[in-house]
């Protein structure tokens, strides 16, 4: 997979979510470039070009990181928090999707400078419906941030 | 206890024991003494009243005697004095008649004839001088009319002028004079002038005076032979005189000399208008006694005289510091006396006083000690410099003091601070001030005894009037086991409340953890669900030609339950939620929160015939999102229990009760049996089967955690098939009230 054009990078440690998300991505055709991170560390390695990333650049960040907030090893609010405090990584549109919508977790997170909070609906058609338009809202409708936004200082 | 001793005074000296008296002392001793003071006021008068009385008649007893005496004296003296002068002019008479005298002078036969025969001048001088040496003169003379010495003793002296002149007066006129001839006393004479009358004849004298031939006169020596005897004094005196005093012109001539002036024999003078002198009473003729001045000026008592014949005074005086001697003596004895007498009295009465008083002060003394010794706790009297005056043997006990040990000593050693201070507030009150103050609340201190461990003490401190001044009361309690029981009661309490706290945190982790497990349970279940639904959908979707009818079937029951399963979880989650939340409380209208709800459950009452009979509600404080809650729980199961009935009928009121409202939500569907109510409200309880009503069993215990978050209560009246009805309280507003009372079942 070419890593340069990767425009959806999903955080999610259970696999059976990370099928039906892809599947709902699929489906609309919105996922050609995705990149899974199974736990926090990978999504930092990867967000932050280093490890077995190494060789990416901060000025080809995802287009979208949807991140799941009970993570292994690094939780998804750390994940949150080191990338929205580093310039080269805060520009980059992350959106939180989580079973839960507890008000502590709504408050950090947009502290943290979130830019989407999503519970994930039980029923699958709802979640069908709502990973397909955040895939259009994101890659589609908005209007990503300059290449710039990505330096630091 | 040494201290008993009356006699001592109620001045007090370091080790020596205070005499207090209390208030009660003066009050009975006071009359007594005034009775006393009268007593010897009384006495006093009459001693002093009658000493002077007594002085009084002494005093004229004296002036009487000495009137007597000095009056004697100068009637003596006087008589004295005429009966010298009488003989002497008798003396003149005879030498006047002498024979020889008349021959001389009277012109007889030889008329005209100018000179006397010698032989008759001899015969005649032979004479007088017989008479002068017989009667002891100085001189006898004989004068013609003209004053010419015709005859005289031997070794009579030259006669002075005015000598001439009065023996021609008496030649002329008659008269027999006495005339004083000298001006210095020691050496005066007196001339005595006595007229030579012819012989009467029968013949022609019938009654005419024989005629006048000449003047006999004798020289007398008063200095030899009567001044003396003025002197002379039957009872020796040591200023007793007579003196005789004459005018001299402007002057009282002194003619005597003078037993007291110390001048003597050089003649004494004095103006003759010098007041309150004796001689110039006595030379103006009075006979009289009383206090006067002599020549001296010393204030004597005298008796003035005048001689007759003469013109002169005569005094008999005797100094008044001599006469009053006695006297004064005497009246110095008794005033001594009287002084000696008062004392005395006064003595008597004032050592009576003390003993009564001190006896009335023992007797008080007594009682206040039995009352200090039997106080419970450790009494000290200090006066105002805090100086211990007085103590009980609780207080001895105490302090592990001897009472002597502590006697006089300040109260600084046995309370160490904090009491001076108070005793200098009290002192720098006024006494009245300090008197009116009520017993003076308790006041924790330090006291410390004698081997110098302290120990806590209460003081209180109350104010006494006494003969010293105030003094102050100082009861002292020690308060060491009350502190240990108070300390006790504090670790008890300290011991209490730390258990408290601690069963608080553990709990409060219990609850935290409960609620963690809960969330995270739910949380965690959440997501197989949603993956079982997720593929039993996929699999519909993607495999459904080659599904046969039944797996279809069994795939909707899976996701079918796998729904309600996902309803349970979220109102598990809701219900976490709702314990962990705090509450935001506002004052909320609740007819517009009521319509809020109704409004949002629109969809659900499609189809239905529903009469919502809503009345007044009133405003009260709460957090509108949860009671949000409680009515959507209570309005969907008033919908989802009327679902049979034709008609539901929805009702909301509330009544006032005791400061709360109570809410209530009352429909017309199925009800529920009163013997399950207990059950109606806990989790996951259910009273219907779940083909008739769906639902989770979560409703209703979210409300009452909600209601009770709120502090109110909630409960449930029903009967089977009749309806029930869902009361709640909540607490009103405390200052918001609803503008109109609630109406029972009236319309919105």
């Amino acid at each position: 997979m070419n890593s340069a054009n990767v425009e959806i990078l999903l955080v999610e440690d259970n696999l059976a979510d990370v099928e039906l998300t892809l599947h709902a991505l699929r489906q609309e055709k919105l996922a050609n470039h995705i990149e899974v991170a199974r736990d926090g560390e990978e999504a930092l390695d990867f967000l932050f070009c280093r490890g077995p990333h190494a060789g990416r650049t901060f000025e080809n960040p995802p287009r979208l990181v949807l991140l799941d907030l009970k993570l292994p090893k690094v939780d998804g609010m750390e994940v949150l928090r080191e990338l929205k405090q580093d310039p080269r990584t805060k520009a980059i549109p992350v959106v939180i999707m989580t079973a839960s919508r507890e008000e502590k977790d709504l408050i950090y997170s947009y502290q943290s400078g979130v830019n989407g909070y999503i519970q994930k609906p039980m029923e699958f058609d709802k979640f069908r419906e709502v990973v397909k338009q955040l895939g259009l809202y994101w890659l589609v409708v908005n209007e990503p941030p300059p290449a710039s936004a990505f330096r630091s200082a | 206890m040494n201290s008993d001793n009356p006699s001592r005074g109620a001045k007090t000296s370091p080790g020596e024991p205070a005499r207090v008296a209390p208030a009660a002392g003066p009050s009975t001793a006071k009359p007594a003494f005034r009775s006393y003071l009268w007593a010897f006021g009384l006495g006093t008068v009459l001693v002093a009243g009658s000493a002077a009385l007594h002085v009084r008649s002494e005093y004229r007893k004296v002036m009487d005697e000495w009137q007597a005496r000095q009056s004697s004296v100068a009637d003596y003296r006087t008589q004295m004095i005429s009966e010298w002068l009488k003989e002497r002019q008798a003396d003149a008479q005879d030498v006047a008649g002498e024979i020889t005298v008349l021959r001389v002078l009277s012109p007889g036969p030889e008329r005209g004839r100018m000179l006397v025969p010698a032989r008759l001048t001899r015969e005649l001088n032979r004479s007088l001088d017989r008479f002068a040496h017989v009667h002891g003169y100085p001189g006898v003379y004989v004068l013609d009319p003209q004053g010419r010495v015709v005859g005289h003793s031997t070794k009579a002296p030259e006669l002075e002028v005015a000598s001439l002149e009065a023996s021609r007066l008496t030649a002329r006129t008659g008269e027999p004079r006495i005339d004083l001839l000298g001006a210095v006393p020691d050496r005066r004479r007196v001339s005595f002038t006595y007229s030579v009358s012819a012989e009467e004849t029968e013949t022609d004298s019938t009654r005419s005076r024989p005629p006048l031939l000449g003047a006999a006169l004798i020289l007398a020596d008063p200095v030899q032979t009567l001044f003396p005897r003025l002197l002379a004094e039957s009872v020796p005196t040591r200023t007793g005189e007579v003196t005789l005093v004459r005018h001299d012109g402007n002057e009282i001539d002194y003619v005597a000399p003078l037993r007291l002036a110390s001048i003597g024999a050089t003649g004494m003078r004095r103006p003759h208008n010098a007041a309150a002198l004796a001689a110039r009473t006595a030379l103006a003729g009075q006979k009289v006694f009383g206090e006067f001045q002599d020549y001296r000026g010393v204030s004597v008592l005298a008796a003035t005289r005048r001689i007759p014949q003469t013109g002169w005074g005569l005094v008999g005086k005797i100094d008044r510091a001599e006469a009053f001697e006695q006297f004064r003596q005497m009246v110095i004895v008794e005033g001594l006396a009287v002084g000696l007498l008062g004392i005395l009295l006064a003595g008597v009465l004032i050592t009576h006083r003390r003993y009564v008083l001190t006896r009335v002060l023992d007797r008080e003394e007594k009682k206040f000690r039995a009352l200090l010794e039997a106080a419970p706790d450790a009494m000290v009297v200090v006066n105002q410099g805090g100086e211990i005056v007085l103590l009980n043997r609780q207080a001895e006990k105490q302090f592990g003091y001897r009472r002597d040990e502590l006697l006089g000593k300040n109260v600084k050693n046995i309370i160490l601070e904090g009491f001076a201070e108070r005793l200098i507030a009290d002192a720098l009150r006024s006494a009245e001030d300090a008197l009116a103050q009520e017993i003076g609340s308790g006041v924790e201190l330090m006291g410390r005894r004698k081997d110098g461990s302290d120990f806590p003490i209460e003081i209180m401190l109350s104010p006494l009037k006494s003969a010293e001044g105030i003094l102050v009361t100082v009861g002292i309690r020690d308060i060491s086991e009350r502190q240990r029981a108070g300390e006790r009661v504090r670790q008890i309490n300290t011991g209490l409340e730390a258990r408290v706290s601690a069963r608080t945190v553990e709990l409060e982790v219990a609850n935290k953890e409960l609620e963690a497990f809960t969330y995270s349970v739910s949380h965690d279940l959440r997501a197989p669900l949603r993956h079982i639904d997720g593929f039993s959908k996929l699999l519909l979707e993607e495999h459904s030609p080659h599904l046969p009818e039944a797996a279809r079937r069994y795939l909707a029951l899976i996701r079918d339950a796998t729904r309600r399963m996902g309803l349970m979880v979220d109102d598990l989650l809701n219900l976490t939620r709702i314990g962990r939340k705090e509450l935001s409380l506002r004052v909320t209208g609740l007819n517009s929160l009521v319509e809020e709800v109704k409004h949002n459950l629109e969809p659900d009452m499609r189809g239905r015939e529903i009469e919502w009979r809503i009345s007044t509600l009133p405003f009260v404080e709460c957090d509108p999102a949860l009671m949000k809650q409680v009515f959507a729980n209570l309005f969907s199961n008033a919908m989802k229990f009327t679902r049979s009935r034709q008609q539901a009928l929805i009702e909301v009121g509330s009544e006032a009760n005791d400061g709360c409202h109570v809410i209530f939500v009352r429909d017309n569907g199925v009800g529920f049996s009163m013997k399950y109510a207990d059950k109606l409200f806990g989790v996951f309880q259910r009273l219907h089967r779940q083909e008739d009503f769906e639902g989770t069993g979560i409703g209703l215990a979210t409300v009452q955690r909600i209601i009770q978050k709120h502090g109110g209560r909630v409960w449930a009246e029903s009967e089977l098939n009749k309806g029930a009805a869902f009361y709640f309280t909540l607490k009103a507003p405390e200052n918001h009230r609803p503008e109109h009372p609630p109406v029972e079942g009236g319309q919105p």
